[in-house]
């Protein structure tokens, strides 16, 4: 890599419970990654593997127990309080859910929702904001129809097509999808994924994508890093990751993936 | 409010068919005895307004020949024991008995949702205090804080008032709170905070809307359980002093009569309680199922 | 490749078949007037076979085996035959229906934390079933239990059963619900996306017990699933539903290697093959529920080989080489979905092969 890295993670660390009951639970045991502009990264991992809590962590909605998140060398996730800080935040980074049900206010129009961050952030004034909000439902394949719609009428593939127009309006440098296609049906999964591939390629944004399904990270990412138990077991670029794993564990979600000629393995060990 | 949603057209069928959502349709338009009662409430608080209008006599007009009679071609309900036409009385009663408690859940209303939302919002420590200030404040009973009041400032329709208004924020708030929770755990509340939205916003414009059909809801059955605190604190002596025209205090001078074997006053003036406080709980009940099953 | 002969060798359908389901129709009541979510489903469950039944949301595989288990929301209005090894289900009265669901069917659900009493142990669960209903003695009960934990790979099952289910992690809770399901000794054990809440390595765990069950024990089994790759690798037969209908039925291997349908090459091909990036060819649009699709054939208006007949004509499920589909140009397009199906073209991918500078 000869650029440097946008965004990076050292030695991260998170603890939770402890104290004077007992041991600390440890959900990320000091990783380190890196992302360069535009680049896109995936955090796989089954559950318990600490990559709901690195996402967290991102979107400063827990605070890491040591080490540190750096955009542009400058920490992740500033505390200021205030509308400027607010807005700036918002700028660096955003996040698509993975539940399209429930990330959208059911009361609003998709229309009201956009213009409400177009005028917040000073993108476009009362007239201009219909037109711009347009703009943005095109980019992602909706059009003038949905504007005036509630998300109680749109498909779960619609919606996250919405939450992902909405994420970028703000122009984000960094956009968080956290198993954002994992509650689609396969024929709509394959929508977004083409979808989320054209978004960056006309944009800066550097993707981070965190998701337990290795083929659908490959559609998506250059780079990968694999969590097990809070630590990452594996990194490189996704392909050599998914095709020359050197890592067990990786080798082991591999085997586990269903494909042609799989044969289902018992392994006998039942652990709660 | 015209019946147009008689026939439903197919296409908007088919689309709520095709989200699996039912339609946002008003909870008015789709259930009629719902809609009947809000009208019947609505002509109650136009009776009020017009009391100079529709009621026959002046409530305070005394007739001393004429006392504590039956129904008659002259006075439809009867007269109490100074002679007043009790439908007049009952006409003029409805402004002070509805005023009440119309004030008493308003004032409580805006502090408990005010108090919810903030304290869902911000959490921690300030969350817990009002936890616990609501559960004291829960723990006494609104007519022992009322006759404290009136104790304080006098017998009169303001201290009631101002006990009520109290007493019944932690009534309201105990049932906004789970809701209010539930609303701020959605994950389009963090997608907003996200993008930088300020909490006021998020909980004036996407909180508030909504809780509002629960907030409806549990106002309108409040208000059942307000109407007959008042009256009764009106009963004891301790509210609207005579010889004001208001339910609760007609059930009280009616006894006399009531014991005489005359139960006009106190009779009428019941009834009048009873349907009012059937109707807002019938209401309240229907919005509340309305608004359950909107909830996803 | 391009042989139409099946690859694995189909039980012998000579003999009454476990489950069989001949043109059901169900249609729901919502708001009042019935509306279709089940047009024409056709399929037989072999003894001892596994049959995957794959399907998008709203593409009624659920509510086929809530009419197979006779479970289905009040009001609803059923045509067509479902018979339990010749019996029919419709026709059962309601205390065979009951030794029915007891004993002779078992169901296993994506999320087994709803489908247990949280304030009741393991064992209570396990062991509840065979005590009532088959009226063995709570001693002999246990260890049965205790065994059939073993077997779905539950080494130390005496502990497990004065546990409470909150205590079990979601794949084991699963392994106690086949062990439940096992324990009545059904003939047929439906399972409802029984791994998709489930991390993959579990799933494999979950999907092989599944397996081993059918085989050492002669069970039927039918997997119903969105996941066509896992349905494919772990069944006997799939069978393929759209809107309601089904589409195509053909061995697993033959259906993932040269579907017949252009609906099941559609999926195959959105799907993201590891090893493969390429841009992924999606099928246009969104899947379309029963009550959704008009008259010609469910999946006309997604279809990209759409013609008159298509959009007037409802085709039927017809046996073509060994395998059934239900499609009126299936045989002219049979070479032309392979393509589609057997790896995207890079043609169209831009921005695709970016590495970072």
């Amino acid at each position: 890599m000869t650029t440097p890295p946008q965004l990076s993670a050292r030695d991260l660390r998170k603890e939770f419970g402890g104290g004077r009951r007992g041991e600390p639970v440890v959900a990320v045991d000091g990783i380190d990654f890196e992302v360069a502009r535009g680049g896109a990264l995936a955090i796989v991992g089954e559950s318990g593997s600490g990559k709901t809590t690195v996402v967290r962590m991102m979107a400063g909605l827990e605070t890491p127990t040591s080490g540190e998140l750096l955009l542009d060398g400058a920490p992740l996730v500033h505390s200021g309080r205030g509308a400027e800080a607010r807005l700036a935040r918002a700028r660096r980074i955003q996040m698509v859910f993975q539940d399209p049900y429930s990330s959208l206010d059911p009361r609003q129009t998709i229309g009201d929702g956009l213009a409400e961050i177009l005028r917040l952030h000073g993108i476009a004034d009362r007239d201009a904001c219909e037109e711009v909000a347009l703009t943005q439902l095109r980019r992602v394949g909706l059009d003038q129809r949905h504007l005036s719609m509630r998300p109680g009428s749109l498909s779960g593939g619609q919606r996250q097509r919405v939450a992902i127009a909405r994420a970028l309006a703000v122009d984000p440098e960094v956009l968080i999808l956290d198993e954002a296609v994992a509650a689609l049906d396969v024929s709509i999964q394959a929508q977004i994924l083409n979808l989320l591939n054209d978004l960056r390629a006309e944009s800066e944004v550097t993707y981070l994508f965190v998701t337990h399904d290795l083929a659908v990270a490959q559609q998506v990412t250059d780079t990968a890093i694999v969590m097990h138990r809070g630590r990452v077991v594996e990194e490189g670029t996704t392909d050599a990751v998914l095709t020359d794993p050197q890592a067990d564990y990786t080798r082991r979600l591999l085997d586990a993936v269903p494909h042609r000629g799989w044969k289902p393995r018992r392994r006998l060990a039942a652990s709660a | 409010m015209t019946s147009t949603g008689l026939v439903t057209p197919s296409p908007r069928r088919a689309r709520r068919l095709r989200s699996g959502q039912p339609a946002r349709r008003s909870v008015l338009r789709q259930d009629r005895v719902a809609l009947g009662l809000t009208i019947f409430l609505g002509l109650l608080v136009l009776v009020a307004l017009l009391a100079p209008v529709l009621a026959p006599y002046a409530p305070d007009e005394t007739d001393i020949l004429a006392a504590s009679q039956g129904p008659s071609g002259a006075h439809l309900l009867g007269t109490d024991a100074l002679g007043r036409d009790l439908l007049s009385r009952l006409i003029y009663g409805t402004r002070l008995s509805l005023l009440g408690p119309v004030v008493v859940i308003g004032v409580a209303t805006v502090c408990a949702v005010t108090l919810v939302l903030s304290s869902v919002w911000i959490g921690g420590r300030y969350d817990r205090f009002v936890g616990k200030a609501l559960s004291v404040l829960f723990s006494f009973p609104g007519l022992i804080l009322a006759i404290v009041v009136v104790a304080i400032v006098g017998a009169g329709i303001t201290g009631p008032i101002v006990a009520f208004s109290i007493a019944f924020i932690p009534y309201i708030a105990r049932v906004l709170r789970p809701v209010a929770l539930r609303e701020r755990s959605m994950t389009y509340v963090n997608a907003l905070e996200m993008l930088g939205v300020s909490g006021w916003t998020i909980c004036v414009r996407h909180l508030l809307p909504n809780i509002f059909p629960f907030v409806r809801a549990h106002v309108t059955i409040a208000l059942g359980t307000a109407l007959v605190d008042l009256a009764a604190v009106s009963y004891i002596g301790l509210g609207v002093q005579a010889p004001a025209a208001e339910w609760g205090l007609q059930i009280s001078t009616g006894q006399a009569d009531l014991l005489a074997g005359k139960p006009w006053e106190s009779l009428t003036a019941c009834v009048a309680v009873l349907v009012v406080v059937i109707a807002v709980n019938i209401l309240g009940e229907r919005l509340a199922a309305a608004a359950q099953k909107e909830g996803r | 490749m391009n042989t139409l002969e099946p690859t694995t060798t189909l039980p012998d359908t000579a003999v009454e078949p476990a489950v069989a389901i001949e043109h059901l129709q169900v249609r729901i009541p919502v708001d009042g007037s019935p509306a279709p979510v089940i047009h024409d489903v056709t399929l037989t469950i072999g003894r001892g076979e596994a049959v995957g039944l794959v399907g998008e949301s709203g593409s009624g595989k659920s509510m086929t085996a809530r009419a197979l288990m006779r479970m289905l929301p009040d009001g609803a209005e059923v045509h067509g035959a479902i018979r339990f090894e010749g019996e029919d289900v419709q026709e059962m009265s309601p205390r065979r229906l009951r030794a029915y669901r007891a004993s002779s069917i078992a169901m296993i659900y994506q999320n087994p934390h709803a489908h247990i009493n949280p304030l009741r142990t393991v064992g209570d669960f396990l062991v509840e079933g065979l005590c009532q209903v088959q009226k063995v003695p709570r001693r002999e009960a246990e260890q049965k239990v205790v065994a059939l934990l073993v077997a779905v790979g539950i080494a130390d099952g005496a502990r497990r059963l004065s546990q409470y289910p909150h205590e079990l992690s979601g794949g084991l809770l699963q392994r106690v619900m086949i062990a439940a399901a096992l324990a009545t000794e059904p003939d047929v054990i439906l399972a409802d996306e029984p791994t998709t809440a489930l991390d993959v390595t579990t799933q494999e765990e979950v999907i092989a017990i599944l397996r081993e069950a059918q085989v050492q024990r002669g069970l039927s089994i039918l997997l119903i699933t969105h996941d066509l790759d896992l349905a494919g690798a772990a069944c006997d037969r799939l069978a393929v539903m759209y809107a309601g209908q089904v589409v195509e039925v053909a061995d697993g291997a033959g259906l993932v290697e040269r579907p017949l349908h252009p609906y099941s090459a559609g999926l195959l091909a959105a799907r993201p093959e590891i090893g493969v990036r390429a841009r992924l060819r999606t099928v246009p649009g969104r899947p379309a529920s029963g009550f959704e699709v008009g008259d010609g054939c469910v999946f006309a208006e997604r279809c990209a080989f759409v013609t008159e007949q298509c959009v007037s004509e409802r085709p039927q499920l017809r046996s073509l080489e060994g395998r059934q589909v239900a499609c009126h140009r299936a045989e002219e397009l049979d070479g032309v979905l392979l393509p589609l199906a057997d790896g995207p073209v890079g043609a169209d991918a831009p921005g695709q092969d970016k590495e970072p500078s």
